[in-house]
């Protein structure tokens, strides 16, 4: 195999891996939300103990990425690329800390009833998971434009965070046993609005890694 | 004429050139030294015969007896040792210089015949000489050398020379003419097979090679005729046995996915496409990961991959439609024994259904033990905590039995929906009585139980909608379902709302409404709400007194009635439950 074949084997291997990493945070937030409107306790702890398995790859995609730059020296657009898979696993990763930390909200609302059935951050999770997929189909296509696209979806994202907070505050000004429950549910939303924000980080490093130039998708 | 013909003729001719020139030459070379030799000998001889002459006769002056005895054609030379010319038969002596000089002279001193062709300068033409070693004569030792002219020799020689080339030429030409004639019978037809194997090569096996030409090509168009029969005919077999497992793999039900070492998808069939919801175009050569986006599947394929025996497993879809696959992964070996070039056959079961069905199954039974058991363990407790002496108090057991019976009734309530439902179920309508009425009048009558319920909680009862719908109903039935519908609409509002039932004409169907303001329904409840015990919040649904099977009961009265029920609703704003029943 001809050098530049071989670097493009590794380059495509190692998307693939970060393509295993990102689905298996998606379905970090699926199985968190699953946990939370069913009140699954196990499947809660199960998230947290999985989230180590995701800490893993993004130690090893980082040090595929060095050793990557160190063996084959990549330079401009190569390099760029590398560098954005870098740059993608840190986001993954914080992204799948967010899945843990609704698991342990969830853990912490154990046993309350929810004083209101939960709309709006469902909604959010779902828009989360579809931002999720989308972005690292972009990321696998190098398709900057659907990457920007993503950034309306976050900004829908967004006002539902607005929305759930403001609810939030209204019950907790009525209701004081609210509180806890309240406070919570508004981690949550808080969470889920990183979540999305941390997707829109990926697109701007994928629209980086395809053009060289850096963009803002969360203003 | 192309290139590779042009050079092969050149070669022929050159060929034929050098055979026949090399024979003409060398038929020549034979004549010549055949006709020198004869010379020779002929002029050996008449050395003898003067030779014998001369010892044998007696002569006064010796050059006049050579005058005499010489022929014509033969000169006759005798030279003393010396050199000094004595006689010549047809030279004047005495202008003759000396001979000693003379290569035949000088080899037939040293007692070897001496022969020589040259130009001679006395007679002014060129002569073969033979000169006899030395011979004694009367006085003194002698050379005798005799001559003869070439020029006729050459002649002869030359005329035949000149046949024999003629007859090369003309050899030459028919020789050339001859490979021309049977390169084309040769040659020609190679092209024709060439045309036919590009044909063939190509796929047009329909091609037939036709060669009028001689046996030996005839017999190799013919070989190729047949190949390209027999390249058909499994071709044909191939073919067929292709589309028909085309033809199987597109029609199964199952999902099924074909992907390489690398895990990229070869082969996809449309049931997976379907199951996937995945646009066919896009996803060849993609990686599963990518395409199916579920590390499970990946986990899956990778210990396939790894594995030699078949792997299976349950694959959950989390998303809003919550796909569950069975998955069968199988590693096809490469056909060679090589280590690479495996690929995966993934073969993949929508078992979302029959796990849904079977889920509906053990929550029956559960929540019917757990149903039936709350009551008579309520009961029980009571009625054992009486007979342990609390019977002496007849306040408390008075209260304790009332307790009692109100269980007792509700599991008689849970006893009589369960009864009903599974008559509805087994009856199927089935030695109901129906009778025609208005639909109007039943909404009243359902109105009537609900009063007091509604009243209590200041509930607005309306009712909206077109009057004298004719439908064929049972009215008990039919009265019962809209009090259920009724019932949990009052029970899940909150205090002075609105309940409204309304009724419309929808085609040849009756839409009956009932619309409440109250909590509403999770949208993934919904699809289960007509389930037997399905409850949306347990706790709640308990304490507001239902057995769980209000809905389910609804359901099979709408169906007896050869009609349908439907929901919609939204968390916090209502529910409204339809009936559709047929028209009269």
């Amino acid at each position: 195999m001809r050098p530049r074949e071989q670097y493009l084997e590794s380059l495509r291997d190692l998307k693939k891996e970060i393509m295993k990493m990102g689905v298996l945070v998606e379905e970090a937030l699926g199985k968190a939300m699953k946990a939370l409107t069913e009140q699954d306790f196990e499947l809660g702890v199960s998230i947290i103990e999985d989230d180590e398995t995701i800490n893993r790859m993004e130690l090893d995609i980082e040090d595929r990425c060095i050793a990557l730059i160190a063996t084959e020296q990549p330079v401009a657009g190569d390099l760029r690329h590398v560098i954005t898979g870098m740059k993608i696993v840190t986001q993954l990763e914080r992204m799948g800390d967010h899945a843990v930390h609704i698991a342990k909200s969830m853990l912490r609302l154990k046993g309350q009833d929810f004083k209101k059935p939960l709309i709006d951050i469902p909604r959010m999770a779902e828009l989360c998971m579809i931002m999720n997929k989308e972005v690292l189909s972009a990321f696998m296509d190098d398709d900057a434009d659907r990457a920007t696209e993503l950034a309306d979806m976050d900004e829908e994202v967004d006002a539902l965070h607005e929305k759930v907070q403001r609810e939030m505050f209204t019950g907790m000004v009525e209701d004081e046993s609210f509180l806890p429950q309240a406070l919570q549910l508004t981690y949550i939303s808080r969470y889920l609005e990183r979540y999305a924000d941390h997707i829109t980080n990926i697109s701007e490093w994928i629209i980086y890694g395809k053009t060289g130039n850096h963009v803002d998708l969360n203003c | 004429m192309n290139k590779s013909q042009v050079r092969r003729y050149v070669g022929y001719f050159i060929i034929i050139a050098l055979a026949v020139g090399v024979i003409s030459l060398s038929a020549g070379i034979l004549f010549r030294r055949d006709a020198y030799n004869r010379t020779i000998g002929i002029l050996d001889r008449a050395n003898t015969v003067t030779w014998n002459i001369l010892t044998s006769t007696e002569y006064d002056t010796i050059d006049d007896y050579i005058n005499r005895i010489a022929v014509d054609d033969v000169r006759i030379t005798i030279i003393r040792s010396d050199g000094i010319v004595v006689a010549d038969s047809q030279a004047d002596i005495s202008k003759l210089d000396n001979h000693a000089d003379r290569p035949e002279l000088l080899s037939a001193l040293n007692g070897v015949p001496g022969r020589s062709k040259r130009f001679s300068d006395s007679l002014g033409e060129n002569l073969v000489y033979v000169a006899m070693p030395l011979v004694d004569l009367s006085n003194g030792s002698y050379v005798i050398r005799s001559a003869m002219s070439v020029q006729d020799i050459d002649k002869a020689l030359g005329e035949i020379l000149g046949r024999i080339a003629f007859t090369g030429i003309i050899t030459f030409l028919a020789l050339s003419m001859l490979s021309f004639l049977s390169e084309r019978r040769i040659i020609a037809p190679l092209a024709d097979i060439q045309k036919a194997a590009e044909a063939f090569s190509g796929g047009n096996l329909d091609y037939f090679l036709s060669i009028p030409g001689p046996e030996d090509v005839r017999v190799v168009a013919e070989t190729l005729n047949d190949m390209a029969e027999a390249l058909k005919y499994r071709l044909n077999e191939i073919t067929k046995g292709k589309n028909e497992l085309a033809a199987v793999f597109s029609s199964m039900m199952e999902a099924v996915v074909v992907l390489d070492e690398s895990l990229s998808i070869r082969h996809i069939n449309r049931s997976a496409l379907k199951i996937m919801e995945l646009p066919e175009s896009d996803v060849y050569g993609r990686s599963l990961i990518e395409t199916f986006m579920n590390s499970d599947l990946q986990s899956l394929a990778e210990e396939t991959l790894a594995s030699q025996s078949p792997v299976e497993r349950d694959i959950t879809f989390n998303g809003d439609r919550n796909l569950i696959l069975h998955a069968h992964g199988t590693r096809i070996p490469p056909a060679d024994d090589k280590t690479t070039g495996n690929a995966i056959v993934l073969v993949m079961n929508d078992i979302t259904r029959t796990q849904h069905l079977e889920n509906m199954r053990r929550d029956f039974v559960a929540n019917v033990s757990h149903e039936l058991k709350t009551p008579i363990t309520n009961v029980k407790g009571y009625l054992e905590t009486l007979a342990d002496g609390v019977m002496d108090d007849p306040e408390t057991a008075k209260r304790f039995l009332a307790i009692s019976i109100r269980n007792a009734d509700r599991l008689n309530a849970i006893l009589d929906d369960l009864l009903s439902l599974s008559r509805l179920e087994q009856q199927g309508g089935e030695g109901l009585e129906f009778e025609i009425r208005p639909l109007d009048d039943i909404i009243g009558g359902a109105f009537q139980y609900c009063t007091l319920k509604s009243s209590d909680k200041g509930i607005d009862m309306r009712f909206e909608g077109e009057k004298n719908l004719l439908a064929s109903v049972n009215t008990l039935l039919m009265e019962q379902a809209l009090n259920n519908l009724i019932d949990n609409a009052v029970k899940y509002s909150n205090e002075g709302a609105v309940v409204t039932v309304h009724i419309e004409k929808n085609g040849g169907m009756a839409d009956i409404s009932v619309i409440d303001e109250g909590i509403g329904i999770p949208a993934k409840d919904l699809p289960r709400i007509f389930e037997r015990f399905y409850r949306v919040d347990k706790a709640r649904s308990r304490e507001l007194g239902g057995t769980g099977l209000g809905l389910a009961i609804v359901k099979h009265i709408a169906i007896v009635h050869r009609g349908s029920v439907k929901v919609n609703s939204e968390l916090g704003r209502g529910s409204t439950f339809t009936i559709s029943v047929p028209l009269q």
